[in-house]
């Protein structure tokens, strides 16, 4: 019986030993320090705002101090997303004796790990998005159904800027995962660069541009869920796809890739869309960066890994976005651009084809 | 896991499916029903077997052949229930059990039980019960969920020589449970729970002492598919606070849960010949539990918990000239502590120290009459801390139980028996806005003995008004038994 006790006190410390040391540090501890600066200058007054996905817990938003510096204590430990935009007055590139208020932004991901400070350094950029065509809204992931329908996809264009743009010529492509690998390559009618001016946008206007430009409630779910795309202002157009719906009353843009036989179709909850001025049409050794007016990627996953190249767009869009949910993703105001789609677009319940959500 | 909430639900049914209520989810802690039916009724005189379950013990509380065969149903309406809460449940038992004298010093018991539960209209929880987890997952629907599954458990008791007991116990189940709409989430939980105990009894059979270890171990795991729509899978930290689970075809979840307890008994029966006894028993004891979400084929750390404590239970009983009566006591303290696993920092913590105190008669009036009566007043002391959250829980809470039964021989082979009790229990903060919670139960029994056995039939009513509600919840209960 002797050796029995033993052997059970052989268990009882073996158990004991599976178990792990408690941690000595409460969550909601964490104290991060941000320094913010443009080049080598601190930016003061500036507003911060950090975001995390792991809880359901809203923004944290601060301003930096004359040194640039900004404090959020008490945080709970987990990864966050830091999102910078606001004027700055930094020295003039073109005098350098004068200084010029400009736009800048910035973001970067903070992970502090187990330590309850964390100290970092980010760098804001002078906004690069000039004003003119942005990718507005891009409604994706098709309306509740049951047979995987999402042909009422639809992107919607918007002139930010104070002067007419021609669309005439200009290409629409879906992306793989980086410049050099365009999958479509569409393109509006007309010449680029200013060959023919048919297609104006005026300024602070919208453009739909349809994948079928019909009317989806009516044709597929009897005046229910989807949205009426009859009145586009264009619409995607494969004379290689023989079944493509062809409105005759909307203006198409045609598939420019050899062999490609279909509509222009994409990712329900990710991919990556780009608008790019018709300067460049060879597809084959990719999309010119110079010629990129706009570029969105978005996905719903949170651990998504980054794709497209940080000069045409430094985050992705679209975190959380529901398969066959109604969703769709819109800028959160008309044109805003920080060439970063994390923080440019966000979720909205239902699609908004030619004007922007409330 | 709140042990309140468990024990509190021992109060809520007192005797029948006890066991279906309670299957699958090993406890720390089981904790002892002092007003068990068949403790007071009994084909079975108190024991230490009872409050300690040694399995070395377990001769001294079934000395003779036995076979009982259970059917039992209940129907639970929750005409108030809380947001995770199903709109109502029905259960369905089915319990055989057999206990064989092998030898003058071998006995072997066997059970097999089977339990269907059927959790109507279950808000978003994909929990079999939300407010028993740390980490517990939920999506956006409201669905039913059924659960089934059996259970088998073997106990062996053997004199090795004389005075000293060897007893072993190995429990097994498996449960599975399936929701009947997107996400469709499928539950499969495998449990084995082992138990070993020596003991020392005496020559003159009044002094029992023995030592016993536990050993349990639980995986568990979900699959929440999308059909359609990406299945919106949460994983919740504490009680306020959720991490949104990646869209994605099918999540996982792996929860693991492993732990062992340590125990020591002692017996001291008929002091002095006075019919005085005493029993104690005390165990110590930790179970860590592991929780891991993700794709089917990889899942991620989400959280991470451990539980640690002691039990304490003992009665000091009367047992002659027909009177059966004791006053017991139990004191159960646990301390937990949970991580998000990703960051090595503490999520929440929880310290509670139950303690109960009460009393049990059973008094055979005259020769076909019987009457039991009894009490038990808890105090349930919480510290409750979610950090993320900022969420902190610190009660006092008394909680108390009255019980009156009476039973009538009608003639040589057939019973009447009548239970009716009152429980007036303070919950926590789970039952937000609810002050207090008084629980009435009635209970009505016929036996009857036949040439090939004992039947029994019993029906269980039970209401739990709520204070600040306007709406109550009811249980209904029917069991029948066999017993030979």
């Amino acid at each position: 019986m002797v050796k029995k006790l033993i052997y059970l006190s052989f268990i009882a410390i073996f158990l004991t030993g599976c178990f792990k040391d408690q941690p000595s540090l409460h969550d909601r501890e964490l104290s991060i320090e941000l320094f913010v600066k443009y080049e080598d200058q601190a930016l003061k007054n500036m507003p911060v705002t950090l975001r995390t996905n792991d809880y359901n817990l809203s923004a944290y938003k601060d301003t930096t101090d004359s040194s640039g510096l900004v404090k959020f204590e008490n945080l709970p430990f987990a990864e966050y997303s830091v999102d910078i935009q606001g004027e700055a007055t930094i020295q003039s590139y073109l005098d350098s004796t004068a200084l010029d208020t400009v736009m800048v932004t910035a973001s970067k991901i903070l992970s502090p790990g187990s330590n309850e400070f964390f100290q970092d350094t980010v760098y804001a950029i002078v906004s690069g998005t000039s004003p003119g065509i942005k990718i507005n809204e891009l409604y994706t992931c098709g309306p509740p159904n049951k047979f995987f329908y999402f042909y009422d996809q639809f992107f919607e264009l918007y002139n930010s800027s104070e002067d007419t743009v021609y669309l005439d010529g200009m290409v629409f492509c879906r992306m793989g995962t980086w410049l050099e690998n365009v999958t479509y390559i569409f393109q509006f009618p007309g010449e680029p660069m200013g060959g023919t001016q048919d297609y104006p946008v005026p300024p602070d206007s919208f453009v739909v541009v349809a994948q079928d430009a019909f009317n989806h409630k009516d044709e597929i779910f009897n005046g229910e869920k989807s949205v009426d795309l009859s009145n586009a202002d264009f619409e995607f157009r494969n004379s290689l796809d023989y079944g493509d719906y062809d409105n005759p009353d909307v203006p198409n843009l045609e598939n420019l890739e050899e062999g490609h036989t279909l509509d222009f179709m994409v990712g329900v909850t990710g991919d990556i869309i780009l608008i790019a001025d018709g300067s460049d049409v060879n597809y084959v050794d990719g999309i010119d960066p110079e010629s990129v007016l706009d570029c969105v990627e978005y996905s719903s996953s949170s651990t998504h890994e980054k794709d497209i190249e940080d000069i045409v767009d430094r985050g992705f869009a679209g975190v959380g976005l529901i398969k066959y949910s109604g969703q769709s993703l819109e800028r959160i105001s008309p044109g805003f651009d920080t060439n970063n789609s994390t923080v440019d677009f966000e979720i909205i319940e239902s699609p908004t084809p030619g004007y922007q959500h409330e | 896991m709140k042990l309140s909430a468990k024990t509190g639900l021992i109060f809520l049914t007192i005797s029948i499916l006890i066991s279906s209520v309670l299957a699958y989810e090993n406890q720390l802690f089981p904790g002892v029903n002092f007003f068990n039916d068949q403790y007071i009724k009994g084909y079975k005189q108190p024991n230490i077997y009872d409050i300690s379950s040694n399995p070395a013990f377990f001769r001294t509380a079934y000395s003779e052949n036995l076979t009982v065969y259970q059917l039992s149903a209940q129907r639970q309406l929750n005409l108030y229930s809380r947001y995770f809460d199903p709109q109502n449940k029905d259960d369905i038992g089915l319990d055989l059990e057999w206990i064989k004298q092998l030898s003058r010093n071998s006995t072997l018991a066997a059970g097999v039980k089977y339990d269907r539960s059927f959790h109507n209209e279950v808000n978003r929880s994909l929990e079999k019960n939300y407010y028993d987890h740390y980490f517990a997952l939920t999506d956006t629907t409201m669905g039913d969920i059924e659960y089934q599954g059996p259970q088998l458990s073997v106990l062996y008791n053997h004199e090795l020589a004389d005075q000293f007991l060897l007893g072993l116990e190995i429990d097994y189940g498996v449960e599975r449970g399936l929701k009947d709409i997107y996400t469709e989430c499928e539950t499969i939980l495998r449990n084995i729970d082992m138990r070993a105990g020596l003991g020392y009894q005496s020559a003159d059979d009044k002094t029992y002492a023995g030592i016993s270890a536990r050993y349990f171990n639980r995986q568990g795991k979900y699959e929440a598919v999308k059909k359609y729509e990406d299945a919106f899978v949460k994983t919740w930290f504490g009680y306020h606070l959720y991490f949104p689970e990646n869209p994605r075809s099918t999540n996982r979840k792996d929860d693991d849960r492993e732990g062992y307890q340590l125990g020591v008994q002692f017996e001291k029966k008929n002091i002095l010949n006075s019919g005085l006894g005493i029993r104690l028993s005390g165990d110590y004891g930790a179970q860590k539990n592991n929780t891991k979400v993700g794709r089917p084929t990889f899942t991620q750390p989400r959280g991470y918990w451990e539980r640690e404590g002691y039990d304490l239970t003992g009665n000091i009983y009367y047992h002659k000239n027909g009177i059966h009566g004791q006053l017991f006591f139990n004191q159960c303290d646990f301390y937990d502590w949970a991580s998000p696993k990703i960051y090595e920092v503490l999520v929440l913590e929880n310290d509670q120290q139950i303690n109960r105190v009460g009393s049990l008669i059973n008094v055979e009036v005259f020769q076909p009459l019987e009457l039991d009566a009894g009490f038990e007043i808890r105090s349930i002391t919480t510290d409750y801390t979610e950090y993320v959250a900022d969420f902190q829980y610190n009660e006092i809470r008394n909680e108390n139980f009255l019980l009156l039964g009476v039973a009538y021989n009608l003639n040589s082979i057939s019973s009447v028996n009548l239970r009716g009790s009152y429980s007036s229990l303070e919950p926590d903060f789970h039952w937000e806005g609810i002050d207090k919670i008084n629980v009435m139960s009635l209970q009505a029994g016929y036996g009857r003995q036949f040439v090939f056995g004992k039947l029994d039939l019993n029906f269980i009513y039970q209401l739990s008004d709520l204070d600040n509600a306007e709406d109550n919840i009811e249980q209904f209960g029917i069991s029948i038994m066999y017993r030979k």
